[in-house]
């Protein structure tokens, strides 16, 4: 199981749940990458036990919520232009 | 002829340590928090910089923490004794750079020690560089919180230096703001992003003390020009690897990359210079990463913003408050000094003059509002010339004292502000607005000498020769000197 978070915008009770939508993603495996970031297709739910893969989620100022959540990664999403890569 | 300087880092390092104010850290710290607590700490307790020799993950690095956050490392970078009032500092600064500016020198790749080695293209990681998670609840890790961006405007060739947060997004990619207010700002915003055109950029990591004051500096002087006056003599500098901009060739590491326009990627939170996260997770500018160079054994710099002091809090103070005094004596004010308080995170500035006429306290306010560097300061206090500007105490005792909450308090509405001011509003935090203040701290000159209140201490209550005998005798009396 990979443990990612993310910074909701808005309230969590706001967040979409079970719907395939893009957000930004950190990987919070141990190691050199740790927090590198990713923007991503996924479903997530705050069931802990629903996806694959576990949430942690933050606010906007980075305040932890406290509780997992959990998350299917289908792809990440490259947002550089292709000239410019 | 030069004056005393230290040519990069690592002599800089060596001068901390022989004048007590560096701790040796041997031990394996984190990359993730450790080290970033470690450093806040130290600018908490005003501390000896701490030098990190093994760094877990990555192993041949080195950092430095917290290399110039009090006034003692400061007058030590411009080779003046720790213990410099800060006065006195200013003076030498302002002396150093009042004169004909310098141009820098470039020298050859083979004698610039930022080439010892090369990393282009695919090669290009940023995973590489132990940039450290600074604050818990920070959105990334910050390669670059003591550092400096070189950039160019396209049209006019002028160069400028300058410190923009960069967060590391993924291998080859960073993100930080860029305000549009900002001078790399104005070249990103009015030139590269209507012609829909890449800005080169070279970040520098690790550069000389003087280079990073004076990329701190507010000067119209660019500040390539404005570290040779520093330093009284030209500054080594070399071309970077994927562009023609000009960075120093002493420096510990160089990313070179290009600034995106027409896109944004999410940046932040990050503790920031007014000692909160203020700004939230927003969509900020993209910098996409061509090259990295770096000497042997490389040696990381890092800040750590929060609560004061760091280094932000305490060169803008230093640098912004003697700007302000230039400002203010070229139109002829009569003051006697300015002098920003660095625990108010560059928000205060305190202006000393003689009360020559009425209404001098809102010229100088409006003045000081009114320049470039306005938005970046709220609270402007004004105090006669019996108040001393570098000494708190007898600050806040004017204030107290002096201010009458009635009629000296003046408050400017919806000026110029920056997203990052924590009292503003939300909203006024969104589009850059804030409120600012005046405090008036002078006597109204149309009381009389009979119903002016006099000032009772050591100075102004006792004959001279009075003052002189008790200084004299001071230690005879059982006191230390």
């Amino acid at each position: 199981m990979t443990e990612y978070d993310t910074f909701f915008l808005g309230e969590p009770s706001a967040e979409p749940q079970d719907e395939l939508i893009e957000i930004v993603i950190r990987d919070l495996t141990p190691g050199r990458r740790k927090y590198r970031g990713a923007y991503a297709e996924v479903r997530m739910s705050s069931d802990p036990d629903k996806y694959p893969d576990r949430l942690w989620p933050r606010l906007s100022r980075g305040q932890s919520v406290g509780e997992p959540w959990s998350i299917e990664v289908v792809r990440e999403v490259n947002k550089i232009p292709e000239a410019w890569r | 002829m030069a004056n005393s300087y230290y040519k990069d880092n690592r002599e800089f390092i060596r001068g901390l340590d022989d004048a007590g104010l560096l701790v040796t850290v041997e031990q394996e710290v984190d990359w993730d928090l450790e080290m970033g607590a470690i450093v806040r700490r130290v600018c908490e307790m005003k501390g000896p910089s701490p030098y990190f020799k093994n760094i877990k993950d990555y192993p041949g690095f080195e950092a430095l923490g917290a290399p110039l956050a009090t006034h003692a490392k400061l007058a030590l970078a411009l080779g003046l004794p720790a213990d410099t009032s800060v006065a006195e500092i200013g003076r030498v600064y302002t002396d150093r750079t009042a004169g004909a500016p310098i141009d820098p020198v470039e020298v050859s790749r083979e004698s610039a020690p930022c080439k010892q080695n090369v990393v282009l293209g695919d090669d290009v990681d940023l995973f590489d560089l132990p940039g450290p998670m600074v604050h818990d609840g920070d959105g990334g890790r910050y390669l670059a919180t003591w550092h400096m961006v070189v950039s160019r405007e396209p049209d006019t060739g002028d160069v400028n230096w300058g410190m923009y947060r960069q967060m590391v997004f993924d291998e080859k990619t960073m993100v930080g703001p860029v305000l549009p207010f900002s001078d790399m700002g104005k070249m990103f915003y009015n030139k590269h992003v209507p012609r829909n055109q890449p800005m080169p950029f070279a970040t520098v990591i690790g550069m000389d003390p003087l280079s990073g004051i004076s990329a701190c500096a507010p000067s119209p002087i660019p500040e390539d020009q404005f570290t040779s006056m520093l330093m009284g003599e030209p500054v080594e500098l070399v071309k970077c690897e994927t562009n023609d901009l000009l960075v120093p060739a002493h420096a510990e590491i160089i990313i070179e990359g290009e600034v995106l326009p027409g896109i944004t990627m999410l940046e932040a939170p990050f503790g920031e210079y007014t000692g909160y996260r203020t700004s939230p997770r927003e969509p900020r500018t993209v910098y996409r990463v061509k090259a990295i160079t770096y000497r042997d054994r490389p040696i990381m710099a890092i800040s750590n913003m929060g609560i004061p002091t760091d280094e932000g809090q305490l060169l803008r103070s230093f640098s912004l408050g003697l700007e302000m005094e230039k400002l203010l004596r070229s139109q002829g004010i009569p003051i006697t000094g300015v002098y920003m308080l660095p625990e108010s995170t560059h928000h205060l500035v305190v202006v000393g003059t003689r009360p020559a006429y009425a209404g001098i306290a809102s010229q100088i306010a409006q003045l000081v509002f009114g320049s470039k560097l306005g938005p970046w300061f709220h609270q402007v206090m004004v105090v006669d010339n019996t108040t001393d500007i570098y000494n708190v105490n007898e600050v806040i005792h004017a204030f107290s004292t002096r201010c009458d909450p009635g009629r000296d308090i003046h408050i400017y509405r919806e000026s110029a502000g920056t997203p990052l001011n924590p009292y503003s509003s939300p909203q006024d935090r969104k589009i850059g607005r804030g409120s600012k203040v005046l405090f008036d701290c002078l006597f109204p000159l149309d009381w009389s000498r009979a119903d002016t209140p006099i000032l009772v201490s050591f100075n102004t209550a006792y004959p001279k020769e009075v003052q002189e005998r008790v200084l004299e005798q001071w230690t005879n009396y059982g006191f230390a000197g």
